[in-house]
């Protein structure tokens, strides 16, 4: 077990190593250095040279990294150009609000998606098993940011029922929670519908074997033979895919965020790109790729400590 | 590909052609795939002579209008006619996520083919470059290459691309690896056949069925993925009709006028519908199991 959870975390340290080199060398590459897309093809000399060695453009590229790098361990990730404000801070600020919106939204997923997996279980084959699947199926392949708008659209434009835009505060979670109703939604029902079939065929493979059929002989009540004993087996390939959730939904917050103007990790590399903030650009996007990839870590770890059958080869 | 490769793909997989789509139009979900794609398809070709108004054309003392006899889907905050927007956003959705899919079949098959195939030491580089691709949000890296890139049309396909290959080359290096250990391919080795015949008579027909199912359900990601970037500012720029654009000059006036966000939303929408049900028929009819959902 610890021999794998070391080659997991050198094989995550190696993708945050890749992105960091990929964007260092693309900012090196490129015949439009940062400074100049900021301060435009007519700034002064003199301040586009303060702008590059504040921005460590001048060094080579291995050597950006190195002091990049040098820098996170240090809890530095450089300084935004415009506000002068620590990127570290701005993204501290910020980043707390993305994880609430996606861990909340993979709970609600989860809790949307078992009852529909056991109701199709349950019902396999018959017309409510098929309409859940088309509907599930459906709502999978539609972009999150079409479910977000026109949920911005039916629920503020028309009900005006629920505050849709902002993000609330913090100290007043039942203001911050019904802020959460609408990006949470919007985000869950993609991922809901994904973890109903998974289960579902999960369920159906368990609900299959002898001993479930034996439990069902001795008279073992179908809502314990479902809740005790089927899901359990099922959840597991649930759990698995929790990294990949967190990181797609990691993704999909920056248009949720945009679309309900939430405060987030997400709006905060929005603004930069528009600004085209690179320290902020950098910086954000570490952070998101450090987040994605401990998240898949502890899916992983979680995944086989519950499932210890799991052989190194198969978790591939 | 050559025609020998093809015939023996047709082993491989049921009869193409005319047969395969009266199969996929075998349900109701089938049929709405089809059609679809095909109005897309139609779309993408003839859009400028479909379109009944000029997608440029100002009409300004109409603007921000919901539909009419004139404008069928109404008109945005300039006046100009939504549903020629609209199809014309279709014929740019499919130019730039149609290149962007072939290239990451094309990446992918190649990386699967040598991964799977040679195995070693390219496997393990592969398994871990693709984990890199892979273990990042899409998006997030789109936002930042082309903040930093400049969006031009070939940067953006580029983007969506790379997106694309790990999932081509994962799923290409499985069917590989389950085909190499069959004593069938041993037997022909021993008979003197070399890595270029095995893989293009045996490895690649089998290949071909999981990667057209899974083309079908990534064409909705690039799709989504384009327009999304479109919407937040950084993909398609306007005043080109991009399906993206017209969402996010919808979105700023959304309280005076819904009607852009929502058509555009339906149309992104009935799009991804369309390739998602129709891949869906494709693998049952083609019944291959490897493919997954997402991603």
């Amino acid at each position: 077990m610890l021999r794998y959870t070391l080659r997991r975390l050198v094989a995550a340290a190696l993708v945050v190593l890749l992105v960091l080199i990929l964007l260092a060398a693309l900012v090196q590459i490129l015949p439009g250095d940062p400074v100049t897309l900021m301060l435009g093809p007519r700034a002064d000399p003199a301040l586009i040279a303060v702008a590059r060695q504040q921005m460590d453009l001048d060094s080579s590229v291995p050597a950006q990294i190195w002091h990049f790098l040098v820098g996170v361990v240090h809890g530095d990730l450089g300084q935004d150009f415009l506000t002068k404000r620590p990127v570290s801070e701005l993204i501290g600020a910020a980043l707390p609000h993305t994880l609430i919106l996606a861990t909340v939204s993979l709970a609600l997923a989860v809790v949307l998606a078992v009852p529909l997996a056991v109701v199709s279980a349950a019902r396999q084959g018959t017309w409510l098993d098929r309409l859940l699947a088309t509907a599930s199926i459906g709502i999978i392949s539609i972009p999150s940011y079409v479910i977000g708008m026109v949920g911005l659209l039916v629920a503020t434009v028309w009900l005006g029922t629920l505050p849709a835009i902002g993000t609330g505060s913090l100290s007043d979670p039942l203001d911050y929670a019904a802020h959460l109703v609408l990006p949470t939604l919007s985000l869950a029902l993609i991922w809901a519908g994904y973890l109903a079939r998974l289960l579902r065929s999960s369920l159906l493979e368990v609900l299959g074997e002898n001993y479930v059929r034996a439990a069902r002989a001795y008279g073992v009540p179908e809502w314990r033979v479902y809740c005790q004993i089927a899901l359990r087996e099922a959840i597991p390939g649930v759990v698995a895919l929790i990294g990949v959730a967190l990181g797609d939904l990691m993704g999909s917050a920056v248009f949720i965020e945009v679309i309900f103007t939430r405060n987030g990790l997400g709006i905060a590399l929005y603004n930069a790109v528009a600004e085209r903030d690179y320290p902020i650009i950098r910086g954000g996007v570490v952070v998101i790729a450090v987040l994605f990839v401990l998240a898949n870590l502890l899916a992983d770890l979680a995944n086989r400590a519950i499932n210890p059958r799991l052989s190194e080869e198969a978790v591939r | 590909m050559t025609p020998e490769t093809i015939q023996t793909a047709s082993v491989a997989f049921p009869r193409s052609g005319p047969g395969l789509i009266r199969r996929i139009a075998g349900t109701p979900s089938g049929v709405f795939g089809l059609v679809v794609v095909g109005l897309l398809v139609l779309l993408a070709v003839f859009a400028p002579l479909l379109a009944p108004h000029d997608y440029t054309k100002l009409d300004v003392e109409h603007r921000m209008q919901g539909p009419s006899a004139t404008y069928w889907l109404g008109t945005d905050n300039l006046g100009r006619d939504l549903l020629s927007r609209l199809m014309l956003g279709a014929r740019i959705a499919l130019q730039i996520a149609v290149p962007a899919v072939a290239i990451g079949v094309f990446v992918g098959l190649l990386l699967g083919l040598a991964a799977g195939y040679l195995g070693g030491t390219v496997d393990a580089a592969v398994v871990v470059v693709l984990d890199a691709i892979q273990s990042f949000p899409a998006v997030v890296l789109a936002l930042a290459v082309l903040a930093l890139l400049g969006s031009s049309t070939v940067n953006i396909v580029l983007v969506i691309a790379v997106a694309f290959v790990p999932s081509f080359g994962r799923v290409t290096r499985a069917s590989v690896q389950s085909i190499r250990r069959l004593p069938f391919i041993d037997a022909e080795r021993n008979l003197g056949a070399g890595p270029l015949r095995i893989i293009g008579r045996h490895v690649l027909p089998n290949v071909v069925a999981p990667l057209i199912v899974l083309t079908a359900m990534n064409l909705p990601s690039a799709v989504a993925i384009e327009s999304g970037l479109a919407f937040l500012g950084l993909g398609v720029q306007p005043p080109t009709p991009d399906w993206g654009v017209v969402l996010s000059d919808g979105f700023g006036r959304i309280r005076d006028s819904p009607w852009p966000v929502l058509w555009a939303c339906a149309a992104l929408a009935i799009t991804t519908l369309g390739f998602t049900f129709l891949g869906e028929r494709l693998r049952d009819v083609l019944d291959v199991r490897t493919v997954g959902n997402r991603s």
